[in-house]
Formats: C-alpha cells, sequence, structure tokens
C-alpha cells in the first residue's frame, strides 16, 4: 500500500510540474513570410509577416486587416526572432513560414550568415519558398494586398505553384535545395526572384482589394544565379523556364514557329503545344580532355493553338511540327547554357553532379575548380518531342480556308 | 490450470522483437555515414554478418539449452569468476540501455519540446518500461504483437510518401562503389557490425525463454534478415530523400525525410508518425538491456528481478542524464569510445572466448552422464 | 512464473464455503430438522414468518390424513393452486386408505412439477420460491409443487442492443425464460445447464450454460469455482456477479460480456464459451471474453459479409476517435502548432480569439457538460429527458459558443467524440472509453502528444496484461492466432470460418468439414 501511494505520488509530481510548453492558441501569432533587408545601423532589418486570426473568424465581422508587419533590425536572425516582443504581443511561431524574401542587396554580400539558423532549428520547416527581391525594399513584399488571398506570403507560395505547374517557371527552390547546391562542388544555387510593380504604399492598405485593378503586384521575374553564397546575377523569364528543362521540367506550354521563313519574331506564324510530360537526361563526359555537357530532352505535347495552315491530319505535318519544336528547345537551352557559360561561369545545372556519378574518379580530380571546366565546357542539347494529339478538332478551320485560296 | 493457457515469449514474438529492436532506433538515427552512398551495401553486408553473429550466438546457447548468457559463463567459468563477468555484463547491459534512452530523449527535446526538462522525458520513458518489465516478459512480447503493425507500416508509409511526393531522387545514390570497398569496409567495422547487429547479445537473455527454443534459431535468423532489409529501405529513403550531404548531417534523417512528405496538400508534417516508430523501438530496446541485466543480476544474486525493477529503472534514467553533459559528447563517445572499448569485447572477444570452454565442459558433462548411465 | 500462475495460487489458497441445498441457511437461523409431526413443522413456520401477511398455512385433509398446505399468496396463482390441491384433497377425501407421500403424489398430483423436502431448510427454501408445500402428518418428507407463477414481463424486444435485422427477442427477468430462450435455438443434448444459489439474502439461481463437447473443461472449472467462491449479500443483476468474478478489478476494461439477446448468447455457447444466467437479471453473461467481442454485434453475421467487416471498421475507428479525439486536440492546440496545416490552424486559432480559458479546462468543461447531460438523460423519466436533451444541446451548441465561452471547433470535437463512443454495441465498454479519455487529455495537456502516445503504450501494455478466466484479453491480436483472423478486424463469409476460436482451446476446435464454398450449378457441355 505505501509503495502504490509513492507512485501515485510521483506521478502526480509529473502532472503538476508538466506543461512547460504548452501555449494557448490565444498566445501565439503564426508567421507567414519574412523578409530581410540591410539594416541601417545593424546587420539585418527583418520584416516579419504575421496573421492576424480575428480576421479570419466565420462568426464574428472582420476585424482588421489580415496581416501585419513587425520590423527590427539586429545581427542574427535569431536575435531578431528572440527579442521580437519588444513590439508584439504574442509568441511568434516560426514553422508555418511560407516565403523568405530576400534584398538582393544582402544576397549580393552573401546569405551565409543566416542560412545556418534556419536549417538548424526545428520549428523551420523546409517548405518555404526563398524569393529574391529585385526592386523596392524586401519589406514591402510582404505587405502588398490581394483580394483573392488574405496573406501576401501564402499568396506568394501558390503563385509559385502554379506557375510551376502550368509554365514551368519556379524551380521550387527551399531551404534545403539551396544549402544543398551551396555545398555541392558540382553545382551552384539559383532562386527565383520577384519584382514589385506599382506602388507598394498604395498596395499595402487594405482599400487597394476594393479597386478592379491591381495597385502593386508581385510579379516572377526570372532566376537569381549564385556563385557560392553571393549573388552573381541574374537569368531572364524565358532563361528560367530554359533552366527548367535541364531540370526535368515535368510540364510547360511551349510556342514555337512552325514555319522556318520569316524573319522577325512578329511576322512569323506560331504553334502552341501543351507539354504535360518530359524527361531529362545529362550526361557529362570529357571527350580529349575538352569537357562535353549533354542535355537529352524527351517531350510528349499536343497541340493546343496554331496559326499555320498546315493539315493537322498528315502525319507529315506532325514529323514537321516536331522536328520544329526540337529546334527550338535545343537553341533555346542551348543559348541559356552557353549564356550562364559565358556570363557567370558558374554551373548551376548540376552538370558536375552528372559527372559525379557517371565518372567519379575524373570529377575528383576536377571538383575544386569544376566551375572553370563548366565554363570552356562544349554544350550538345538534343531534344526528342513526340506531339500525340491535336486537340478537340482535327483538321484546322486555317487549313480549310488556304485550301480554298488554293483552288 | 492448463499449461496450453500459460504462454511464455512465442517464435512469432521473438521474431518482432528482433525487428523492433534493430530497427526502431537504427532506422531514425541513420547508419553507415562513414560508406556515403553505398550504406544500403554497406548495411547489407552488416546484416550478413549479423546473421553469422546471431548463428553464433544461436550456438552457444544450444549447447546448454534453457541456460541464458550468465549460467552460460557461470557454466563455463566458475562461480566466482562467472559471477565476476557477468557483473561486468550487467553493467554494460544498463549503460547501453541508458544510452538508448538518452538517444530518444535528446530527439524529442530537440524536435517537440523545447523548455521541457530531458529528465522527466527519461523518467516517464523508464516509468513506462518499469511497469513493462514488472508484469513480465510476455507483456513485452505481446505489447509489440500489438504495435508491430504500426511500426512496420508506418516505415513503408514513409518511402511512398516521399516517392509519392516526388521528393525521390534514385540518382543520390550513384555512384555505386566510388571509393572502391574502403568506405564500406570502414563503415561496417566497427559501427555497423556492432550496431545495431552485435547489440543481439543481449537476446541471449530473452531466447532461453522461448516456448519452442528448437526453432529459434531459423526464426532469429529470418528476423534480423528481414530487419536488414528494413534498415536498408529505411536507408535508401533518407539517401535519396535528403540527398548525401543533408542525410550526413541530419541529427535524425528519417525524421527529416519525412518532413518532406506532402501528399494531396493534406497529407504532411507527419512527423509524429517518426517519433512514434522511435519510441516504441526505443522502449523495446530499453527494455531488452534492461531485462538481460534484471536477468543477469536475478543469477548474481539469486532472488526474482521484480523488485528490483523499480529502483533499478530510476537508477537508469538517472544514468541517462547523467552519463555525458551534452550531445556531441553523447554522440562522439557513441562513435569512437563504445563500439571499441565495449561492443567489441562485450559482443565479440568475450562470448568466442568461452566457446572452446564451452565445447570442452559439455562434452565432459556429456561423458560423465554416458559413464553414469552405463 | 507468470503473474497469471500467481494469481491462481492466490485463488486456491482462499478455499470458499461451499453451498449445497442442504446447507442453504444458517443453522442458527432455522433448525434444519423436518418433524414426523405437522403440528411442530408448523410452528415452526409459522415463527419464521409471523408477521407476513402473504404467508398461508391452509389445514386440508389429504387422503384422510391431516395435512396443511403452505405458500405465499403472493408468489402463485391462487385460482390454480385451488385447481390443483383443495380439488385433490376433495376427491381424496372420499377414499380413506392410508397413504404415504409418495403414493399421494402419484395418485392426485400426476402432472403437477414437484420435488420432496425431506429437511426444514428445503421446505422453507420452496415456500420462498413461490410452491406450495404439502406437509401431511407422520410423513417423512414434505412435498412441494409448483402451482405456477404469477405473470412475468414478457420478452420483448432488446431495449439496450437493438438491431436492425435478426431475431428481435430478448431476455426476460425469469431465468427459465431466458433458459428457455437459448434451448430453443440450441438443439444440443450436450448443452448443459449447471444451477447454483448464490447471495447470502437473495438466494438467487444462478445457471452456467455451455456445451459439454465443445467447452473447454479447464475454464469451466475455473467458472465453476469462481462462482462457487462469490460471497455477497444480495444478487440483484448479473453486474454484481461480475464483479466478483473478474480476472483484475482495477481496470476500466470489462472482462466479461453481457448481452440481452438470445441469438449473441447462443453465438458465445457455440464458440466455446459459457454463459452465466442470474435469475432476476435480463443481461446473461459469457465468460472468457476478450476485447474483439466487444466490437462485434450479432447483427455482423446476419448482414452481408463485406458490409459488417466495414461496419467493423468504423466501430474500431470511433474506438480509437472517442478515445484519443479530444486529447489531440488539446495537443495539437497547445503544443504542436506546426503539425497542422496553415488554414486549419488559422481557422481553430480565429475561433479560439476571445475564449477566455486554456484549451484543457475549455475541454474539461465542455466534456463534463456533455456527461452530465448523459447521465440526465438517462435518468430522467422519459418526458422530460426530451426537454433536457434538447435544453442541453442549446445550452451547448448554440448559447455557450455565441457567448464566447468555448470555441466552435470544440463543440465539434466534442460532440464527435460523444457519438462515437456510442458506437459500440456493448454499452459497459463505452464506459471506459469515457474513463481513459479523461486521463489522456490531462496527459495531452502535461506532456502534448508524447504524453498521449506514452499513455496509449501504456493503455496497451495494461491490455495485453489482462486476462479473462485465463485466457489473454487481447487474445486472437496478441497472442496472434492466424487461425482467428477471419472474424477480428473483418468479418469472412460465414464458410470460409471452419475453426472456433483458437484462444479458447474447445474440445473440438473444427466447427465443420469441408468448405461449402457456394457456387452456381456446375455447366454441362452444349447446355
Amino acid at each position: 500500500m505505501k509503495r502504490k501511494c509513492l507512485l501515485i505520488l510521483v506521478m502526480v509530481a509529473f502532472v503538476l510540474t508538466g506543461c512547460w510548453d504548452s501555449v494557448e492558441l490565444n498566445d501565439i501569432a503564426i508567421v507567414t513570410g519574412m523578409a530581410i533587408d540591410p539594416g541601417e545601423d545593424k546587420k539585418y532589418r527583418l520584416t516579419l509577416e504575421y496573421m492576424n486570426p480575428a480576421n479570419f473568424s466565420k462568426t464574428s465581422s472582420q476585424q482588421g486587416a489580415p496581416v501585419s508587419t513587425m520590423v527590427q533590425e539586429g545581427n542574427s536572425i535569431a536575435d531578431l526572432a528572440g527579442k521580437v516582443n519588444v513590439g508584439a504581443s504574442r509568441q511568434l511561431v516560426f514553422s508555418h513560414t511560407r516565403v523568405l524574401f530576400i534584398n538582393e542587396k544582402i544576397a549580393e554580400e552573401g546569405i551565409l550568415g543566416f542560412l545556418d539558423g534556419l536549417e538548424r532549428s526545428a520549428p523551420f520547416r523546409n517548405d518555404f519558398n526563398i524569393l529574391i527581391t529585385k526592386s523596392h525594399k524586401a519589406e514591402d513584399y510582404v505587405k502588398i494586398n490581394n483580394p483573392l488571398e488574405k496573406v501576401p506570403s501564402l499568396k506568394l507560395q501558390k503563385q509559385a505553384k502554379s506557375f510551376a505547374e502550368g509554365w514551368g517557371g519556379d524551380p521550387k527552390v527551399v531551404l534545403s535545395d539551396f544549402i544543398d547546391a551551396l555545398i555541392s562542388k558540382g553545382r551552384n544555387p539559383v532562386t527565383n526572384t520577384v519584382v514589385l510593380k506599382g506602388d507598394p504604399e498604395k498596395g499595402s492598405k487594405q482599400e487597394s482589394n476594393m479597386s478592379n485593378g491591381r495597385e502593386a503586384l508581385i510579379l516572377f521575374d526570372g532566376l537569381a544565379v549564385f556563385d557560392n553564397e553571393k549573388l552573381a546575377g541574374y537569368l531572364s523569364l524565358d532563361d528560367s523556364r530554359n533552366y527548367m528543362w535541364t531540370q526535368d521540367l515535368k510540364q510547360t506550354t511551349l510556342t514555337f514557329p512552325c514555319h522556318d521563313h520569316g524573319d522577325s519574331a512578329k511576322e512569323k506564324q506560331y504553334v502552341n503545344v501543351r507539354v504535360p510530360n518530359s524527361r531529362t537526361k545529362m550526361e557529362t563526359y570529357y571527350r580529349n580532355e575538352q569537357p562535353v555537357l549533354k542535355v537529352n530532352i524527351y517531350t510528349e505535347a499536343q497541340i493546343i493553338e496554331t496559326q499555320c495552315s498546315d493539315d493537322l491530319t498528315k502525319i507529315d505535318t506532325f514529323k514537321k511540327l516536331e522536328k520544329n519544336a526540337e529546334k527550338y528547345i535545343e537553341e533555346s537551352v542551348g543559348r541559356t547554357i552557353s549564356k550562364t557559360q559565358k556570363e557567370y561561369g558558374v554551373d548551376i545545372f548540376g552538370f558536375g553532379e552528372a559527372l559525379y556519378r557517371q565518372d567519379y574518379k575524373k570529377f575528383k580530380d576536377v571538383e575544386d575548380d569544376w566551375n572553370k571546366e563548366f565554363a570552356r565546357a562544349e554544350v550538345v542539347v538534343s531534344a526528342k518531342v513526340q506531339i500525340r494529339r491535336a486537340g478537340t478538332k482535327s483538321k484546322s478551320f486555317l487549313t480549310e480556308l488556304s485550301d480554298g485560296m488554293e483552288e | 490450470m492448463n499449461p496450453k493457457l500459460v504462454e511464455k515469449l512465442s517464435l512469432w514474438q521473438l521474431a518482432i522483437l528482433i525487428f523492433i529492436f534493430e530497427v526502431g532506433s537504427v532506422a531514425v538515427v541513420g547508419v553507415g555515414q562513414e560508406a556515403k552512398q553505398d550504406a544500403w551495401i554497406a548495411i547489407a553486408l552488416a546484416t550478413g554478418i549479423g546473421i553469422g553473429l546471431i548463428a553464433f550466438y544461436m550456438f552457444l546457447l544450444s549447447k546448454l539449452p534453457g541456460k541464458n548468457l550468465f549460467e552460460i559463463l557461470v557454466f563455463c567459468l566458475g562461480k566466482w569468476v562467472g559471477k565476476f563477468i557477468g557483473a561486468l555484463y550487467v553493467l554494460y547491459f544498463f549503460y547501453i540501455a541508458s544510452r538508448v534512452l538518452r538517444d530518444f530523449c535528446e530527439l524529442i527535446i530537440t524536435v517537440i519540446f523545447k523548455r521541457t526538462p530531458i529528465e522527466t522525458i527519461a523518467i516517464t520513458m523508464m516509468l513506462v518500461i518499469v511497469y513493462m518489465l514488472y508484469l513480465g516478459l510476455e507483456v513485452l512480447g505481446r505489447t509489440s504483437e500489438v504495435f508491430i503493425p504500426y511500426v512496420f507500416s508506418f516505415i513503408i508509409f514513409i518511402g511512398l510518401g516521399t516517392l509519392f511526393s516526388g521528393e525521390m531522387e534514385f540518382k543520390n545514390l550513384q555512384p555505386i562503389l566510388a571509393d572502391g570497398i574502403g568506405p564500406i569496409a570502414k563503415a561496417i567495422f566497427p559501427q555497423l557490425l556492432t550496431f545495431p547487429f552485435g547489440e543481439m547479445i543481449a537476446f541471449m537473455m530473452i531466447i532461453p525463454y522461448l516456448t519452442k527454443f528448437k526453432k529459434a534459431g531459423k526464426v532469429s535468423i529470418a528476423a534480423v534478415a528481414i530487419s536488414g532489409l528494413m534498415i536498408i529501405y529505411a536507408s535508401v529513403i533518407q539517401i535519396t530523400t535528403l540527398g548525401l550531404n543533408m542525410w550526413e548531417r541530419s541529427s535524425f534523417p528519417l525524421l527529416s525525410a519525412a518532413r518532406e512528405i506532402s501528399l494531396l496538400a493534406f497529407i504532411e508534417r507527419v512527423d509524429l508518425i517518426i517519433v512514434f516508430i522511435v519510441m516504441y523501438g526505443i522502449i523495446v530496446k530499453v527494455s531488452v538491456f534492461f531485462y538481460g541485466g534484471l536477468k543477469g543480476i536475478e543469477v548474481i544474486i539469486n532472488k526474482p528481478y521484480r523488485t528490483l525493477v523499480f529502483p533499478l529503472g530510476m537508477v537508469i534514467s538517472y544514468f541517462s542524464i547523467q552519463i555525458s553533459d551534452t550531445f556531441a559528447e553523447h554522440i562522439e563517445e557513441g562513435i569512437m569510445v563504445i563500439p571499441m572499448f565495449l561492443h567489441l569485447p562485450f559482443q565479440l572477444f568475450i562470448p568466442a572466448l568461452i566457446t572452446p570452454i564451452l565445447i570442452w565442459k559439455v562434452k565432459k558433462q556429456q561423458r560423465r552422464t554416458d559413464n553414469e548411465s552405463v | 512464473m507468470s503473474l497469471f500462475d500467481i494469481l491462481f495460487k492466490r485463488h486456491k489458497n482462499k478455499q470458499g464455503n461451499k453451498k449445497t441445498e442442504e446447507e442453504l441457511f444458517e443453522q442458527d437461523e432455522i433448525s434444519k430438522q423436518y418433524f414426523t409431526n405437522l403440528k411442530k413443522n408448523k410452528n415452526q413456520l409459522k415463527n419464521l414468518f409471523q408477521d407476513t401477511f402473504d404467508f398461508n398455512i391452509d389445514s386440508i385433509k389429504i387422503a384422510d390424513q391431516e395435512a396443511c398446505v403452505c405458500y405465499l399468496g403472493t408468489m402463485l396463482d391462487k385460482d390454480a393452486l385451488t385447481n390443483k390441491v383443495l380439488n385433490a384433497a376433495k376427491s381424496s377425501s372420499k377414499q380413506s386408505l392410508l397413504m404415504d407421500i409418495e403414493e399421494i403424489r402419484d395418485t392426485y398430483f400426476p402432472t403437477c412439477a414437484f420435488e420432496y423436502a425431506d429437511n426444514f431448510h428445503k421446505v422453507v427454501w420452496q415456500v420462498l420460491n413461490g410452491y406450495a408445500v404439502i406437509m401431511v402428518d407422520g410423513q417423512k418428507k414434505a412435498l412441494a409443487l409448483e402451482i405456477g407463477n404469477k405473470e412475468h414481463r414478457a420478452i420483448m424486444e432488446p431495449s439496450t442492443q437493438t438491431i436492425i435485422r435478426g431475431p428481435k427477442e430478448s431476455f426476460v427477468e425469469n431465468i427459465n425464460t431466458n433458459i428457455s430462450l437459448v434451448r430453443r435455438r440450441i438443439k444440443n443434448p450436450r448443452l448443459t445447464f449447471e444451477s447454483m444459489i448464490i447471495g447470502r439474502d437473495t438466494k438467487t439461481t444462478v445457471a452456467i450454460g455451455y456445451i459439454g463437447n465443445i467447452m473447454n473443461e479447464d475454464i469451466l472449472n475455473e467458472v465453476r469455482n469462481r462462482l462457487k467462491k462469490v460471497d455477497i449479500g444480495g444478487v440483484l443483476d448479473s453486474g454484481n456477479i461480475e464483479e466478483f468474478i473478474k480476472d483484475k478489478s482495477f481496470t476500466p476494461f470489462p472482462l466479461t460480456f453481457n448481452t440481452e439477446r438470445p441469438d449473441s448468447i447462443c453465438g458465445h455457447i457455440l464458440e466455446g464459451k459459457a454463459a452465466i444466467f442470474v435469475d432476476g437479471s435480463p443481461f446473461v453473461l459469457t465468460v472468457p471474453s476478450v476485447l474483439t467481442d466487444f466490437f462485434q454485434s450479432s447483427e455482423d453475421y446476419y448482414q452481408p459479409f463485406l458490409m459488417s467487416s466495414f461496419i467493423r471498421a468504423i466501430r474500431y475507428i470511433s474506438f480509437m476517435v472517442a478515445l484519443v479525439l479530444p486529447s489531440l486536440y488539446v495537443a495539437l492546440s497547445t503544443f504542436h502548432q506546426e503539425l497542422m496545416p496553415t488554414q486549419l490552424l488559422v481557422s481553430i486559432q480565429a475561433q479560439r480569439e476571445g475564449v477566455p480559458f486554456p484549451a484543457v479546462i475549455e475541454i474539461f468543461i465542455m466534456e463534463l457538460t456533455f456527461e452530465v447531460l448523459r447521465e440526465a438523460g438517462v435518468r430522467m423519466p422519459r418526458a422530460v429527458g426530451q426537454t433536457v436533451s434538447i435544453v442541453g444541446a442549446l445550452v451547448i451548441g448554440q448559447a455557450a459558443v455565441e457567448a464566447g465561452l468555448v470555441s466552435n471547433v470544440l463543440v465539434i470535437v466534442v460532440a464527435f467524440t460523444a457519438i462515437a463512443s456510442f458506437v459500440s454495441p456493448i454499452y459497459n465498454f463505452s464506459i471506459s472509453t469515457r474513463l481513459l479519455r479523461f486521463i489522456l487529455i490531462l496527459c495531452a495537456a502535461v506532456y502534448g502528444l508524447y504524453g498521449v502516445l506514452l499513455f496509449l503504450i501504456v493503455m496497451v501494455i495494461h491490455l495485453v496484461s489482462l486476462r479473462s478466466f485465463g485466457v489473454p484479453y487481447l487474445a486472437p491480436i496478441a497472442p496472434f492466432k492466424l487461425e482467428d483472423q477471419g472474424d477480428v478486424f473483418v468479418r469472412l463469409p460465414l464458410w470460409t470460418n471452419r475453426t472456433r476460436p483458437t484462444y479458447l482451446y474447445t474440445k473440438s476446435p473444427i466447427k465443420k468439414e469441408g468448405s461449402g464454398k457456394p457456387s452456381p450449378p456446375m455447366q454441362k457441355g452444349g447446355g
């Protein structure tokens, strides 16, 4: 009996002394986005965007803005996050952070300073997008309202996802990818960039949601290329899709000319195809001490729009279009790779990793100056496109029209 | 009562215990980092060696059916020397039990709790184990029977989940055998050999209490083989999902891998599953070592172990905190010191040493009984 | 050695006092001797039943001998008594043969159910049982005649375990009726009912029913022993017996199965279990019972197997829901906000804005309110009960939320938990989840999900350590029996189910030979 009492006492002790880690929902604020700018006095200036739960209540009338932001300066991210309560009433919960905006000025100086903190701490998950802001302060980006999505950061994450699925323009770089690329000797990191169009002052007002046009809008604007941890430069939006071709792009929509004749872009006639499925294989090898970078792209496509009068019921037409598409892909991807070679000289594509897998010994020899090897390498892109079907109509009415004209 | 109604550990339960014992902590902590992307090859080879090891242990046990490791020690080395070495084994088992417990506490503290003192985790876990062992070995076996479907299917689920979330990159496994066999050998010896496979020495305290001792050999070999496959599966998940670099740097790679799961935009953030697998794995592992130690004390002082469960359990939870001040110290000891100076002697050298004595003594005994019967 | 042995050794030491019918009463209470002298007997009876208004001793003459009929007037049908006894007395008055008691019975009461009482205890016993006892002067025995009882409650539809398809009978309070309900279903000569009397004051008849060539002898002996050892003042329901024969008292889980459905009891008896009937209780116990019994309804076997398997899955899931949902809510909302999807988190947070209590207190308040309502609903007179539940629903559902005392989500959690807890077909199993739920909430409040998992593990450890009459409580799951899996989580078609549960160690483990798989008639060539 005595022993039982003792046991109960022990149990009670554990119950009564517990609750160290419990936090009521009323006492937390959920951080959804962060923006890092260079600080005026200190190293960083951190802007946190957190949700205002009252606004999301279904029952009571919506009070206040859906998010509010809070700005602070400090020397390390953890330091900033730790003393954030100088201004905020609630404990901040970082586990739902969706987007991290980094001002390009910070990126140019190198972002090593805070990556470790983000990776090490348990609350940060590995599912937030890292974006480099090209214009304005990063701080402005977490404030821009949108009538469809109440929370700016959630809007941006959704935007990135839809963009990746629709056009293939987002490399889906999350923290772990970035760090992986940073450490790897055969690859350098990239991230997506955003640019702010419009007036951030007006865009951050709730009233801006009342008008049909957007006062301010955040757009994706190509890739940021990093040389190790430092921002080296940018690639355009088209280049970013070409970059994605090399990275196993899954889906996209492709517009390419259906004839070779015609010179300027405006004169040409175009075919538009939807690519539902595509596969990419990278090979890197040495031919007589000359590195060769080879990209093989296998793509399926279906026509969704055509401006040409070719008869889409003929095999030959398909063959021709396929050839044109292959040529278009090969040229554009090749162009992007050579541009990167020349302008930045850093391997953002992971050719080095391909070599590491395919010829380990050779890579060991060159790993320390792989970027130099990359810059002098020969680029071979070969695409194989198969157009499977042509939408709901077989012959285009354009074909009928041109047939009529010929007769 | 009908003897059929009184059950000891069945073969099926033994297999389950071995499986959870092997997989539970290893799948999560991650092993074979020295072998880099070839870790799975190293694990496969180590599994082979592990099978040899359990066969060796079974051989020792089969020489004296129904006797556990301590009784064999006493039989071979005489009462005093045998008991002395037995006492060392008891310390060894308790030490490993507290180390394993510490592993788990570290996981919980880093992943789930920020402010909760680590001691409470150790003590609450230990209370559960104490309760289970107080009720006996068969309760341990049966509890594992209840949980095995979850442990098994959760590990499978993590693999499928990461695969369908599109997070697996099988090219992360290339190049195969880049640096030759060297790193693999380094990974196997001594780390993989001793942890998790050599730790099965603790089962020498359990296998003698089986209902069907004769088939135990085959069953435990099969169980080791299956758990080897499972560890390979887990490490392939980890390497393909995280990439080599991340994998090497993660304290709890399977947890990091599971964090990548995102299915149907709803099934995400499934860390809890991992914590559950580890939790039960740890409970089994600590229980097996603890039970081994308790049984050893039973042999040494000739008293039933039940009265000792609670106090010794508390001692283990105390030591699990005290063995090292920092996580780094804990891990470094685990990698550098323990395998060489504790695992190897206790798992390999002493058993190997007593083998000839055992064979000789058993033969002598047989001859004597033969003579007597004549 | 296992706990189990210890348990039984303890039982063996505690040899209970055996009761036979001859020693029904304490010796100092009533003397045992039956006199040949009628007057002495009469006086003794009169002393015993002194002030009872319904006790009658009518003097009659049977076959020219002094005799008397004694009975409790409220216990039997007086018209029948008049018909049987007094008519017999009348017709015998013409004869003047000396007859002993046996001859009297043979001659005058050839069709009546009867018993001889050769000691005084038995006389009193039969009077108490509603028999008319005829004592004849100079005889060594008295004759007890069953006259026919007053009316009982008719057999009705079960009120606690209703089903849609299947027999609609339920047990009643009378043990004989109950046994007949079982006998009518199982026409097996080896179906045995052993009766015994339990209860110092109530002297309740308790019967063990089993099939002799199926039931395991050891388990049966254990049942007999435990029943014999029951020492209790009054048995008013089978629930009283249940507490005495459990293997372990300190557990929230029911270790004996109870039902008021005869078909369900028959199913259990056929599997090789023993049923315990208690006079005066429409709830019959079966032992040994295992956890999975409580997830099975007899209707499972009357509906198509796919459907029943699905329903069973629903039951297991709702058991888990009823157990952990509130604690999960507490753990997720106060410890592990990161485990919830962002949208869900923010909508829960939005609802909790302005709620003054911590989540634990909030859920405790609501759960307790619900328990109070449930209890009130059960105890209230039917007519008021409706009102109470409507008021309760309004108070909980609307007013509390609108007043900002609790959040919407919490009401959903509590309501869903409550509904889920009603899914178990056996009422006293759902009680156990109610108790455990509160402990789980506490664990969640202290250690979050870690606490919940820890407690669930402790619960499983406790469950596997339980035994019901020597059979492990988690039997076909742990220890795992492959042969029995066809009727645990799913119900396979009946023709696949060839064996009785192996964990019961029955004498004839095979139920039937051959597969009996239904198939369309073989096609013959041509056709």
